[in-house]
């Protein structure tokens, strides 16, 4: 028997940051995903997540869609939506009962003589009745037809870089966060709508990793090339009559 | 532009989504439930005289939905092109869930992807300039 030491190589050497050897690999970290408290059944009930996902999409958009997952499904995303078309149905049914007179008073006051054809007043009273019912179907068609006209223009636009459809889709639905201002008579829903724009913008921006200028055309594109597309041609036209 | 096996069939199934809505609007509006309360649907053509780009877009989807190419092309050509497009993606979306060996995913190269989107452009300015000089002449 030798007393000598026989290295055979079980234990390899710690690794001398002074002789150039390489610290040891580190384990890979799965990338952290910034799950929205709605969708995180784990942390938060129905309830909790959803009075917690509306006040972080309004107030930090950026922050909300920062890392925010874009393979999880249609599911939570598209239950958000609807619930918030739901919610919007409820408080616009709500408030046009409880000022259809004062409205009417309105009209009267600025002599406003609308008259309102056989087929509308049929559609006025179906919606009027049965649009709280419907809404949640209408919420489900606007969200994806919305959805789907933003991410064909982001096709065009940033077609290298976008990731796919349901990331502009989630980006779309939780952007709806801010339509619960329509509890807010008169103006609620006006401001709602703008809020939800701003934030539509700063989602599609920061969830496919593209510029400012490039989700503002996503967004606001498909609406410039329908309605506003000649209101420069009219303010033109007015100015070359002014003159 | 090259065709490779599908790597993921969200594409597809989308198609399954919109084209219920494309049907149902189309039914809605064939049927004069949507956009038929003899109004003109649009406020700034009534009063400016200036059409947007997508002006008669309405009509050419009806004259599509009668099969008629040709009229829904002097409606509005974008529209029908779009509407076109999106016909075909239903059709193979209708067939490459039949048969799975007929699924693929288009793969466009950056050159190709430039003169897509000139293409829709030229689409965009030249739709527009005709539906200005066929509603102002």
């Amino acid at each position: 028997m030798s007393d000598e030491y026989r290295d055979d190589g079980a234990f390899p050497p710690d690794p001398d940051p002074y002789n150039g050897d390489e610290s040891p690999p580190t384990p890979p970290v799965a990338p952290t995903e910034n799950l929205p408290p709605w969708e995180d059944r784990t942390a938060f009930s129905w309830l909790a997540g959803f009075v917690n996902t509306v006040p972080r999409v309004m107030t930090a958009p950026g922050r909300f869609f920062t890392d925010h997952p874009t393979r999880r499904g249609f599911w939570g995303p598209v239950t958000f939506g609807v619930l918030m078309g739901v919610i919007v149905a409820i408080a616009e049914w709500i408030w046009s009962r409880a000022f259809s007179g004062f409205v009417d008073t309105l009209y009267e006051l600025l002599g406003e003589d609308y008259e309102v054809s056989a087929m509308e007043d049929a559609l006025i009273t179906f919606f009027e009745s049965f649009g709280v019912f419907a809404s949640p179907f209408r919420a489900l068609v606007m969200l994806f037809l919305v959805a789907g006209v933003v991410h064909l223009a982001l096709m065009l636009i940033a077609s290298d870089t976008q990731k796919g459809f349901e990331a502009t889709l989630r980006a779309t639905a939780y952007a709806q966060a801010a339509s619960i201002l329509a509890l807010i008579p008169f103006c609620g829903s006006y401001i709602g709508i703008l809020w939800t724009m701003s934030i539509a913008v700063i989602g599609i921006r920061t969830i496919h990793g593209i510029g400012t200028g490039q989700a503002l055309l996503a967004v606001f594109g498909p609406m410039v090339l329908c309605c506003c597309g000649c209101t420069g041609i009219i303010v033109l036209t007015a100015m070359i009559a002014a003159s | 532009m090259k065709l490779t096996r599908e790597r993921d069939p969200l594409p597809r199934l989308l198609a399954f989504v919109y084209a219920p809505i494309a049907f149902v609007a189309w039914w809605l509006i064939e049927h004069q439930i949507m956009f038929g309360l003899d109004r003109v649907p649009c406020p700034l053509l009534e009063h400016a005289g200036v059409a947007c780009p997508t002006c008669g877009g309405t009509r050419a989807g009806l004259a599509l939905g009668r099969l008629d190419v040709v009229g829904a092309l002097v409606e509005n050509p974008l529209i029908t092109i779009g509407l076109l497009v999106l016909g075909l993606w239903f059709i193979y979306a209708v067939i490459a869930t039949t048969l799975s060996g007929l699924r693929v995913t288009v793969k466009v190269g950056k050159g190709e992807g430039r003169l897509i989107r000139l293409l829709v452009t030229a689409l965009i300015i030249g739709t527009w300039v005709y539906e200005v000089k066929r509603h102002t002449s």
